[in-house]
């Protein structure tokens, strides 16, 4: 059992004002049975903007915004402190398409093949421990070689990706292993940008593997969604009227809590 | 009946005056086509339709039921009726509409369940159209044309009056509104059946909106009126899932409504039909459809399925593959008559073909028996000619599940062929339902 303390900032911005900006944000930690909410504080820029808050078909919380009005920004913070336990009892949320290729994650014959050259054997955890580290070794880390869109497919074949991508191709694998897996995007340990790894589900549990970095996702990692892979859970999302480019600047911080 | 027979070229212009067109999609262009029109009506004894309607009824509530558990406690999958992956592996399954229960609990408001009728005097079902199916204004409008050409027709035979479709949508909107105005959300005027969106809005009295005359605030669904905007509470809309809302589905989707789908998880709109029962009414799902029912119901089914074999079951492969020179192959992922092979048309290297790939992905292919339907009589040159034919029946499910007492006989205007779906360049009828006197 783990509490941490974070605080999570995000600064979108247009070149031009923009018009009926509809948005939905995945911002906030997921309230789950292995992660409880101890505190939470969100603002939004700009002022005034009335949330509606939700939950989506992943269990993940939802805050959708409607901004018809001309702007230039938007902005959120998330600031508060989770208490993380991996070792409760209690079964938590699964869904049977966890087992199933998804949009993203449709293995390519490439990725088949290489799966049966890495002669996986144990259990679903010992798989995905041998999977994660394989990957590490494989892919090379490399910002702005892919774009939100990258499948996993594509990621592979060009052997470079962020983290997003490393989540997909373990996915996608882990899939094709018969090993249900999940999507997790958050906040690790640290201070930076936001993080995105992988889930299994062993025993009715669900275990984090970061390939990135290759170690586990433990309770040093908060989990802000999840899902099939990154299309059903992104941590913000929105349209608007208008010819503007979008620029994001992100940072978070997560630390132990005394 | 003559006198209608006369009117045959009159009513097609009219048909064409008021743009009662289809479009399709053929080698990549969007062509708009005119329906043409036959005059000769089917005609359905109303002893008949008495079991249809039943069939109907039966098959459209096990179908809504099997919608509520797949996106609810599947309880279907865990009891062994259906393998899962026919379920997650379908591309009509959406894991976005997971635990959202619809307004009333009801899924498919309006079915489309396309039937032929065999030459043993039975019904079968061929496919359920569950997603948005269209095609209830073509026979709507043609009934009013030849109502005005020969009233007299309409006098002296007792068929029942079908003009109540616009009144059946609008209690089955009105049944599931959650507080707010009637909707028809249409892609818009280049849109394959808009001109059956503007008709069905002026008939169910539903304001006809596009994406621009929508937004969603506060997880509420609101229409930009002329003065201030205005709460919808039911929107029937004729936009595809993915391209429904960006924010959940197609991101690029300019067509869509952003956070619809937050407005409707939030119980504060019925969407109709709701979205996800592609995976309902998915090719390799009908093979389950009489199981459903024998699940939910604890009934036998009514209406039959076609003989249908799914490769995925080893008896049924081995089945298919010593078979398919005599069976319709058809692929789960095509929709509207494409992907539909007949193993007789083939010769043996494309059977060969057809073998492997079927080997190859069993779980996306289903092989139908081809059945023998009836033919019906349509009217060309001056004399009649008889051409295959099926009926789309549409049942309508608000607080009762009721069957529109007419329906689209569509046929085939090439004598060779089986399809008569209107994407491949058939024609239509109206489907006249008799009284019992």
């Amino acid at each position: 059992m783990r509490e941490l303390n974070f605080q999570f900032s995000c600064q979108l911005s247009f070149s031009e004002s923009v018009t009926d900006h509809a948005f939905l944000l995945r911002c906030l930690p997921r309230q789950a049975r292995e992660q409880e909410i101890l505190s939470l504080n969100l603002q939004v820029v700009p002022e005034g903007v009335q949330l509606f808050s939700g939950r989506d078909s992943f269990g993940n919380q939802t805050m959708s915004g409607w901004v018809p009005e001309e702007h230039r920004d938007l902005s959120y913070q998330v600031s508060g402190a989770i208490c993380r336990d991996d070792m409760q009892e209690e079964a938590p949320e699964y869904l049977p398409c966890f087992a199933y290729p998804s949009a993203m994650t449709k293995p390519s014959p490439e990725m088949s093949g290489y799966l049966q050259e890495l002669e996986l054997t144990g259990s679903p955890s010992q798989k995905a421990q041998a999977l994660a580290e394989a990957l590490h070794e494989r892919l090379e880390y490399v910002p702005g070689s892919t774009s939100i869109y990258t499948t996993a497919a594509e990621a592979f074949r060009q052997g470079i990706g962020v983290c997003q991508d490393f989540a997909h191709i373990f996915l996608a694998l882990a899939r094709l292993a018969g090993i249900p897996a999940r999507y997790v995007c958050g906040l690790p340990m640290g201070e930076g940008a936001t993080h995105a790894w992988a889930e299994i589900w062993q025993d009715g549990h669900w275990l984090g593997y970061d390939p990135t970095r290759n170690r586990l996702a433990d309770e040093t990692y908060i989990t802000l969604a999840v899902g099939r892979d990154y299309g059903d859970c992104p941590i913000e999302r929105g349209v608007f009227h208008g010819t503007a480019l979008q620029t994001q600047q992100a940072f978070m911080q997560v630390w132990e809590k005394e | 009946m003559q006198d209608l027979l006369m009117h045959k070229d009159q009513v097609n212009e009219q048909l064409a005056r008021y743009g009662v067109k289809f479009g399709i999609y053929k080698d990549g262009k969007f062509n708009e086509r005119l329906f043409p029109f036959d005059p000769i009506p089917r005609q359905i004894e109303s002893r008949d339709y008495e079991i249809l309607e039943k069939g109907l009824r039966q098959r459209v509530t096990a179908l809504n039921l099997f919608l509520a558990d797949i996106y609810g406690r599947k309880r279907i999958l865990r009891d062994g009726i259906i393998p899962e992956e026919f379920v997650f592996r379908s591309p009509g399954y959406l894991a976005e509409c997971e635990g959202i229960t619809p307004p009333k609990g009801i899924y498919s408001h309006i079915s489309g369940i396309d039937l032929v009728l065999g030459k043993d005097g039975i019904w079968y079902v061929l496919e359920d159209n569950l997603r948005i199916p269209s095609g209830a204004s073509y026979p709507l409008i043609a009934r009013r044309l030849c109502r005005n050409c020969s009233p007299r027709t309409f006098r002296s035979n007792n068929v029942r009056d079908n003009r109540n479709y616009g009144a059946l949508l609008k209690q089955v909107m009105d049944e599931v509104n959650t507080g707010g105005i009637n909707v028809i959300f249409t892609p818009g005027r280049y849109n394959a059946a808009y001109f059956e969106h503007s008709y069905l809005a002026e008939q169910s009295g539903a304001v006809l909106a596009e994406s621009a005359d929508l937004f969603v605030e506060q997880g509420v669904l609101y229409y930009k009126a002329s003065r201030d905007p205005v709460k919808v509470g039911a929107v029937y809309r004729r936009v595809s899932d993915e391209y429904l809302d960006p924010l959940c589905f197609e991101p690029s989707s300019l067509i869509g409504v952003p956070n619809l789908m937050d407005a409707y998880r939030a119980g504060n709109v019925a969407v109709l039909n709701a979205p996800g029962n592609g995976v309902a009414d998915d090719k390799g799902i009908y093979y389950f459809v009489p199981k459903m029912i024998a699940y939910y119901l604890e009934e036998e089914p009514i209406l039959h399925n076609a003989p249908t074999f799914l490769p995925y079951f080893p008896e049924d492969m081995a089945y298919t593959m010593e078979h398919i020179g005599e069976l319709v192959i058809k692929d789960v992922a095509e929709a509207g008559g494409y992907g539909v092979i007949f193993g007789e048309n083939l010769s043996p290297a494309e059977l060969e073909k057809l073998k492997e790939a079927v080997r190859r992905e069993p779980r996306r292919f289903i092989a139908q028996t081809v059945i023998d339907f009836q033919d019906l009589p349509i009217w060309e040159d001056g004399t009649q000619v008889m051409r295959k034919a099926d009926l789309r029946a549409f049942v309508l499910t608000g607080d009762k599940v009721r069957v529109w007492p007419s329906g689209l006989t569509r046929f085939s205007r090439n004598p060779d062929s089986f399809v008569v779906n209107s994407s491949q360049g058939g024609g239509f009828k109206d489907t006249w339902i008799m009284t019992s006197r």
